[in-house]
C-alpha cells in the first residue's frame, strides 16, 4: 500500500503511529514468550522458573552440550532438510500438474490430497511404526525422512497449487510456444515467480517436521539417531524437571532454524514478482 | 505413434502426480484402512500381538452415547477449532498486510519483523506451553503483573484454572504458536499481487479500503482457503495444546475429541476404541472438507485453473 | 523373534559354560536422569564381563509404557527395560517379558528372590516376571521456619489437622499452608485420604470379586476436603492447572518459603533440598519430612517404585540377565544410582538417611500399601487413575457438584470392573 507514505499531515501522522503501536504490540506478543525461554536459558534456574541470584550463566548450555545434545540438533537438521527439500519438490510437480492440466478425475485427486489429514494422525503412529518394523525402517533416518516428507507434502501440494493459480497460464504458453518443454517451464518461468511461495512452503515444511515428537519417538530410540524434540523431552523426568536444560534446549532448538531462513526470508522483499507481468 | 496435446497432457501430469500418490497410499491410505479395521476390534496394545476380537459397531455405539460426547464435540468445534482458526486468520493476515505495507519497509523494520514471526515458529509446542503457563501464573506470571499494575483487575487471575478463562488462554497460546505459518502465507501471497494493480486502482480514485476489498482481497482468496481448510483440519486434530495446557481439565471442561483419542489410545491404551473416535473424526472432517469445497475456496481455486 | 537364532545363542550358552560369552551387544533402555551415573556403571560391567556391550536408551516415563508395548509386539525392542512396578503384570498380559523362572537358570539372586520387596506386583498367572530394582513413596514435605513464623510447634497428625493447621498460617502470615497439584496427580492424595478412611477406590468385595471402595457420600467427602483448600483461598485457584508435585509453581512456594506444606515423592524432595543448598548456601535448611496424615486409620501411602524386565525377544538372554544382576548389586546403588532406594529388604535396612529425609524412610518402611486390588480387578490403575483425577477436577473447579462428581465416578468405576 504505497499511498500511506505520500499521505501527509497530520492523518498520515496518526495512520503511521497506529501502525507502529500495532506492529510493536504485535511483535511483544509474539516474542515475549520466546524472551522468557531465552532469558531462562542464561539464569542459573533448576527446578523452579525463578532464578536464582548470581547473573548470567552459561552453565545450562554447558550441560546440554556435555549431554551430546549437538548430535540432535546435527540429525534434526539434515533429516529436516532432506524431507524439506524432497516434499518441496515432489510438491511443486504436482501442483503443477493439478494447476495446469485437466484431466479425468482431477477433482478426485484433489479431495485425496486433502482427505489424507483427515484422520488425526496420533492414532495413525501405531500403524505406522508396524508398517515400518516390517520394512526394517526403525532407527533408521531414512525411515523419518520418508515419514516426514509424507506428513507435510499435503499441505505444500495446497499451498503451492494456491500460489500457482494467481500466476497466468499465459506466460505457460508463451514459453512452450518458444519451444519450452514442460520441466524448462517449470524452471525457468514458474520457479522465479513461485519463489516467494516456494519459501513459505519450505518454511512451513522444515518446521513442521523440526518439532515433531510422537512418530519420532515411535521410530527412533537409539542415542546417536535421535532428534531435537526427543532430546529436549529426555530432560522432563518423572519427578523432577532440570529446567534450565529445557530452557537452553529450547533456544539451541530455535536458533539453527532462524539462520537457516533469514537469508530465505529475505528474498521474499517485495520486487521479486514484478516479472509475472511483465 | 504421434499423441495429441491432451493426451501428452495428461501423461504429463500423471507422472507429475506420482509421487504424491505413492506418499497418499502408503502413508495414509493404508494407515487409514488398518485404523478402520481396527475399530471393529476390541484391541488393545496389550494384546498387539494376538490381535483383537470383532466387535461390530460397538466402540462407536460406546463413544457416541457417552455422557461427555455432546460437551467434547462442542469443545472441539467451538472453541478449539472455529474460534482459534478464525483469530489466528484474521491475526495472520493483520501481520502480513503490516510486514508488506510501503511505511514499515521504509523505517526498515520489515527483516527484523520477519525473523521475530519465525521465533514462535520454531519454539516446539511444549515449549510454547511451558512458557505460557509460567506467564499466566497468578503469583509469579507477567500477564498478571501487567494486569495487576495497570488496575485492570484487583486480584490475581488463575487462568488456566477458571472456568471462564481457560478457553481464551488455551486459544492464546495456540494463536501465538501457529499465527505465523498464517502470516508468512499471505505475506507470501501479497507480494504476488503486481504492484502496478494497487497503483492503478488509487489513480481511479479507488479508496484503501476498495483497494484491499476488490484488489488485494481476491489474490489472498485461494491462500487464506487453503490456510482455512487446512488450519481447521490440523486444529480439529490437534491433541499437544489442550493436553499440555490443562490436560483437558480443569476435571473434563476443555476434553477435546483429539485429547479423548489421545486418553483412550496412549493412557488406557485402548487402541480399537480410539480408532473408532478417529474414525468419527474423520468423518466430521470429510463433511466440513466437502461443504467447504463445495460453497468456499478450493471451487473458486479450481474454476480459476480450469 | 527369531527362533534359530535364539536356540543357537543358547546352545552356544550352554556348551560354553564357564568359558568366556560369545561378543553381544545388548541394549538397557533406563529412564531416569542419572544418565551419566548409569553410564559410568555400566562402563564397570562391560570391564568385568569381556565380550558383552551395553547400550544405554533413554525415553521420556510418560511414554515409555507404549513404546515398549509396540515394540515387543512386532519382536523388536531393548533387551533390559527400566519400567514401573504397576505396568509388570500388564507386560507379563502381553506375553513380551521372559519369565523369573526361566531366567533364574543363567545365574540366582545372592540372597535369593525373596528378598525383593513388592514381588507380588511382578506376579502373573503364578510366575513372577520382573525383578522389582527400586522403591519408593510419597511423603509430608514441611518449611519448619514457616510453621514457626505461624506458631505451629507440632506437625500435623491428622487430614483435620492439616487443614486447620493451614488456616492458622494463612490467618498468622498471610502465606499458603498446604497445597497440592490438584490436576492429574491429585490421584495421590485423594487415594491417601481415603486409605486413612478405611475407604478406597476399589476394594476387595469378600466374594472373591471387587467393588467400589467408598460410596458415593463418602467420595464427595473426600473431594470437599480437598476443595476446601481452594475455596477458602488456602491455596491458589491455580494448582487446578497443576498436574506434578514437582510443578515449578509449587516448588517455587516451598524454595521461597510462600509455602509451608506439601507432598511428593523423595527425589522431588531431594530436588528440592538440592536447590535451596544452591541458593542458599551455607545457610541452615529449614525443610522436614513426615509421615502422611492419618485419619480414622493409620497413615497409607502407596509402595511405588521401578522394575527390570528382560524382553521376550532377546537374542541374549544370559547376558541380559548378567546386566540385571549387576542392575541389583549393592555396589551399584552404593557408587552410581545414590539417589533411589534399592528395592531389597536386606539393603533397604543398610540405608542412612539425612535428617530431611527421616519422613520419608518411616513412610517408606512402616506406612505404604499396593495398588493390590486396584491391579488385581483388572480394571487398570491407569484407567481408574484418570477417572478419579477427572472427577476431582470437576468438583474442585465447580463444573460439578462434588456428590453428582463423586456419584459419575462410581458409575463408571464400577462400570469398568464389570468389564
Amino acid at each position: 500500500m504505497s499511498i500511506s507514505a505520500q499521505k501527509t499531515g497530520l492523518s498520515g501522522l496518526i495512520e503511521r503511529g497506529g501502525m507502529l503501536a500495532l506492529f510493536l504490540v504485535l511483535m511483544t506478543f509474539l516474542l515475549a514468550p520466546a524472551v522468557f525461554v531465552f532469558k531462562g536459558s542464561v539464569e542459573n534456574i533448576s527446578i523452579s522458573l525463578v532464578a536464582n541470584e548470581g547473573g548470567l550463566t552459561l552453565k545450562n548450555y554447558g550441560k546440554i552440550l556435555s549431554d551430546g545434545y549437538f548430535v540432535y540438533v546435527f540429525n534434526s537438521l539434515y533429516i529436516c532438510i532432506l524431507a524439506t527439500v524432497l516434499s518441496c519438490t515432489i510438491s511443486l510437480f504436482a501442483a503443477y500438474g493439478l494447476s495446469r492440466f485437466r484431466f479425468p478425475g482431477r477433482g478426485f485427486v484433489f479431495g485425496a490430497i486433502m482427505g489424507g489429514q483427515f484422520f488425526p494422525w496420533i492414532i495413525l503412529v501405531n500403524p505406522i511404526f508396524i508398517f515400518f518394523a516390517r520394512a526394517g525402517l526403525i532407527n533408521s533416518h531414512l525411515g523419518l525422512i520418508l515419514c516426514y516428507t509424507a506428513f507435510i507434502t499435503p499441505f505444500t501440494v495446497y499451498l503451492l497449487v494456491g500460489y500457482l493459480t494467481t500466476i497466468p497460464k499465459s506466460l505457460d504458453e508463451a514459453a512452450i510456444v518458444d519451444g519450452a518443454n514442460r520441466l524448462q517451464v517449470i524452471w525457468m518461468v514458474i520457479l522465479p515467480i513461485m519463489w516467494p511461495g516456494l519459501v513459505a512452503a519450505a518454511t512451513f515444511g522444515f518446521l513442521q517436521s523440526w518439532s515433531e515428537y510422537l512418530l519420532a519417538l515411535a521410530l527412533i530410540t537409539e542415542d546417536g539417531l535421535k532428534t531435537i524434540p526427543l532430546g529436549l523431552y529426555q530432560y522432563f523426568g518423572d519427578v523432577q524437571v532440570d529446567w534450565g536444560a529445557v530452557m537452553a534446549g529450547s533456544v539451541v532448538a530455535t536458533v539453527p532454524t532462524l539462520l537457516l531462513f533469514l537469508p530465505l526470508q529475505k528474498k521474499l522483499v517485495a520486487g521479486l514478482t514484478q516479472g509475472a507481468t511483465k | 505413434m504421434k499423441l495429441t496435446p491432451t493426451a501428452r497432457d495428461r501423461i504429463s501430469a500423471f507422472w507429475m502426480l506420482l509421487p504424491t500418490f505413492l506418499i497418499l497410499i502408503g502413508f495414509y491410505l493404508y494407515p487409514t484402512l488398518y485404523n478402520l479395521e481396527l475399530s471393529f476390534t476390541d484391541i488393545t496394545l496389550l494384546r498387539l500381538r494376538q490381535g483383537g476380537d470383532f466387535v461390530g459397531l460397538e466402540n462407536y455405539s460406546e463413544f457416541l452415547t457417552s455422557s461427555s460426547f455432546l460437551d467434547i464435540a462442542i469443545n472441539t468445534i467451538f472453541w478449539l477449532t472455529v474460534v482459534s482458526v478464525v483469530l489466528r486468520l484474521a491475526l495472520g493476515l493483520v501481520v502480513a498486510l503490516l510486514l508488506n505495507s510501503k511505511f514499515l519497509q521504509d523505517i526498515r523494520m520489515t527483516t527484523v519483523a520477519r525473523l521475530i514471526i519465525l521465533v514462535p515458529w520454531a519454539t516446539p509446542p511444549v515449549v510454547a506451553v511451558i512458557a505460557w503457563r509460567w506467564l499466566f501464573d497468578p503469583t509469579h506470571g507477567a500477564i498478571n503483573s501487567l494486569l495487576l499494575s495497570t488496575g485492570l483487575i484487583s486480584d490475581p487471575v488463575a487462568f488456566l484454572a477458571t472456568l471462564t478463562t481457560v478457553w481464551p488462554a488455551i486459544i492464546t497460546i495456540i494463536v501465538w504458536n501457529t499465527t505465523p505459518l498464517v502470516a508468512v502465507s499471505l505475506l507470501a501471497a501479497l507480494q504476488t499481487i503486481p504492484e502496478e494493480l494497487n497503483e492503478a486502482a488509487a489513480i481511479d480514485g479507488a479508496t484503501r479500503w476498495q483497494q484491499f476489498r476488490f484488489v488485494t482481497l481476491p489474490y489472498l482468496m485461494p491462500t487464506i482457503s487453503v490456510l482455512g481448510l487446512m488450519s481447521v483440519i490440523w486444529t480439529f486434530n490437534n491433541f499437544v495444546y489442550v493436553w499440555l495446557a490443562t490436560g483437558a481439565g480443569p476435571g473434563t471442561f476443555t476434553n477435546v475429541l483429539a485429547t479423548e483419542v489421545y486418553l483412550k489410545a496412549f493412557v488406557d491404551l485402548r487402541i480399537g476404541y480410539s480408532s473408532a473416535i478417529g474414525v468419527v473424526m474423520a468423518v466430521v472432517m470429510a463433511a466440513f472438507g466437502a461443504l467447504y469445497f463445495r460453497f468456499f475456496g478450493l471451487s473458486e481455486m479450481q474454476d480459476k485453473v480450469g | 523373534m527369531h527362533l534359530k537364532t535364539y536356540l543357537a545363542t543358547a546352545a552356544v550358552a550352554a556348551l560354553s559354560a564357564g568359558m568366556a560369552l560369545a561378543d553381544a551387544q545388548i541394549t538397557f533402555r533406563f529412564n531416569d536422569s542419572e544418565r551419566e551415573e548409569m553410564r559410568a556403571a555400566l562402563d564397570e560391567f562391560e570391564a568385568a564381563n569381556p565380550g558383552i556391550t551395553v547400550e544405554l536408551q533413554t525415553i521420556a516415563w510418560k511414554d515409555s509404557r507404549d513404546q515398549f508395548l509396540r515394540e515387543a509386539a512386532v519382536g523388536q525392542g531393548p533387551d533390559v527395560v527400566h519400567i514401573a512396578f504397576v505396568w509388570t503384570q500388564e507386560m507379563a498380559e502381553a506375553g513380551i517379558v521372559k519369565s523369573i523362572e526361566e531366567m533364574t537358570q543363567y545365574g540366582e539372586f545372592p540372597n535369593g528372590f525373596d528378598d525383593f520387596i513388592a514381588t507380588d506386583l511382578t506376579m502373573y498367572d503364578g510366575k513372577a516376571w520382573g525383578v522389582p530394582w527400586s522403591a519408593d513413596t510419597w511423603a509430608m514435605v514441611y518449611r519448619t521456619d514457616v510453621l514457626a513464623e505461624a506458631g505451629i510447634d507440632e506437625l500435623p497428625q491428622t487430614w483435620d489437622d492439616l487443614l486447620a493447621d493451614s488456616r492458622k498460617i494463612k490467618e498468622a502470615t498471610g502465606k499458603t499452608g498446604f497445597s497440592f497439584a490438584a490436576a492429574n496427580q491429585v490421584w495421590f492424595p485423594l487415594n491417601y485420604y481415603l486409605w486413612s478412611n478405611g475407604q478406597a477406590i476399589v476394594s476387595e468385595d469378600g466374594a472373591g470379586g471387587y467393588q467400589v471402595g467408598a460410596s458415593a457420600e463418602e467420595l464427595a467427602a473426600a473431594m470437599d476436603y480437598f476443595k476446601t483448600y481452594v475455596d477458602e483461598g488456602l491455596a491458589p485457584r491455580s494448582i487446578l492447572a497443576i498436574d506434578v508435585p514437582h510443578d515449578p509453581a509449587l516448588l517455587q512456594g516451598l524454595l521461597d518459603g510462600s509455602q509451608a506444606m506439601a507432598l511428593m515423592p523423595t527425589n522431588t524432595y531431594r530436588q528440592l533440598l538440592s536447590a535451596y543448598e544452591e541458593a542458599n548456601p551455607g545457610a541452615d535448611v529449614p525443610f522436614a519430612s513426615g509421615v502422611m496424615m492419618g485419619g480414622s486409620e493409620e497413615p497409607k501411602t502407596h509402595l511405588g517404585g521401578r522394575t527390570l524386565v528382560v524382553n521376550a525377544n532377546t537374542e541374549h538372554p544370559e547376558e541380559s540377565w548378567k546386566l540385571v544382576q549387576f542392575l541389583t548389586d549393592a555396589g551399584l546403588f552404593e557408587k552410581h544410582y545414590t539417589n533411589q532406594f534399592p528395592a531389597q529388604k536386606t539393603l533397604l535396612g543398610q540405608i542412612e538417611y539425612r535428617p530431611e529425609e527421616l519422613g520419608f524412610s518411616e513412610q517408606l518402611a512402616n506406612n505404604t500399601r499396593t495398588w493390590g486390588a486396584y491391579a488385581d480387578s483388572g480394571a487398570g490403575v491407569g484407567q481408574l487413575w484418570n477417572l478419579t483425577s477427572r472427577a476431582v477436577g470437576t468438583a474442585m473447579s465447580g463444573q460439578a457438584s462434588s456428590l453428582d462428581a463423586a456419584n459419575e465416578l462410581v458409575g463408571e468405576v464400577d462400570r469398568l470392573l464389570e468389564n
